[in-house]
């Protein structure tokens, strides 16, 4: 599991770079973000773009990341490939997660794996 | 080999009950599809509903033993028919919620049920000599 770290303004960036975020990775992902987070930098936005397959335990994790954040530091997704895009409209998570549709232009700060 | 027995065909593959053999089933999966020209889009969604399936297996079935899942998948018409077999603890699937756990709620799981049977026809379980089988089919659309 690899993710890179970087800053856009005031928001921190993490970007998976992993094309599957699964149930064999998702615990680990959550973990390691939770780690990263430690960084300040509000929002946080989650750089999908390179992830081609999520599913309910990666949407899970997902969800536990922005829990693990709480109310103060909003996580927003950025990035959606197709078959992601699928998933969040099919659990109707896209009503419930700002989601911006490019990448916001980061410094890198880290990677981490 | 004609367009007939291409309809025909069958794909088996046995694996353990694993999170991590999954991946590579998955991608077994895709290449036998590809192969019988399955557009990107149905081939999305079957991984999906697959893993969702077979990872309800690892997680439960298997919770307790380890073992292998039997995936079959028979392409017969305009129909991929699909067949899950473990030898885990039973289930029950029909005692699970058909609809998706309200989002505002932030659940972090809930969703894999919802997920097969949302994507999939037709799924039906049962126990059999101490075996699970699950069945369900989505349609197939060549690409040609």
């Amino acid at each position: 599991m690899q993710v890179t770290l970087g800053r856009a303004g005031e928001a921190l960036v993490i970007s998976v770079m992993e094309s599957r975020l699964d149930a064999a990775v998702a615990i680990t992902f959550k973990d390691l973000v939770r780690d990263l987070t430690t960084t300040a930098g509000s929002p946080v936005i989650l750089d999908l773009s390179r992830v081609e397959f999520l599913d309910s335990s990666g949407l899970g994790a997902v969800v536990g990341v922005m829990k693990q954040l709480g109310p103060e530091r909003p996580l927003e997704i950025a990035g959606l490939t197709p078959s992601v895009r699928k998933l969040f409209r099919l659990t109707r998570m896209d009503t419930v997660f700002r989601i911006h549709d490019c990448v916001p232009a980061t410094n890198d700060i880290a990677a981490a794996e | 080999m004609t367009g007939q027995s291409e309809l025909q065909s069958e794909f088996h593959l046995a694996c353990k009950g694993e999170l991590w053999a999954i991946r590579n089933a998955l991608d077994d999966v895709e290449r036998f599809l590809l192969e019988h020209g399955v557009t990107r889009c149905r081939i999305a969604d079957l991984s999906l509903i697959l893993a969702e399936a077979m990872t309800n297996i690892v997680r439960h079935g298997y919770r307790d033993s380890a073992g292998e899942i039997v995936l079959s998948l028979r392409l017969e018409g305009r129909r991929l028919r699909c067949e899950l077999t473990d030898r885990g603890q039973p289930f029950d699937p029909s005692a699970l919620g058909r609809s998706a756990p309200e989002p505002a709620q932030f659940n972090e799981g809930g969703y894999g049920w919802f997920i097969i049977r949302h994507l999939s026809d037709g799924v039906s379980y049962s126990r059999r000599d101490g075996h699970n089988l699950l069945r369900f089919s989505v349609p197939f659309d060549p690409v040609n």
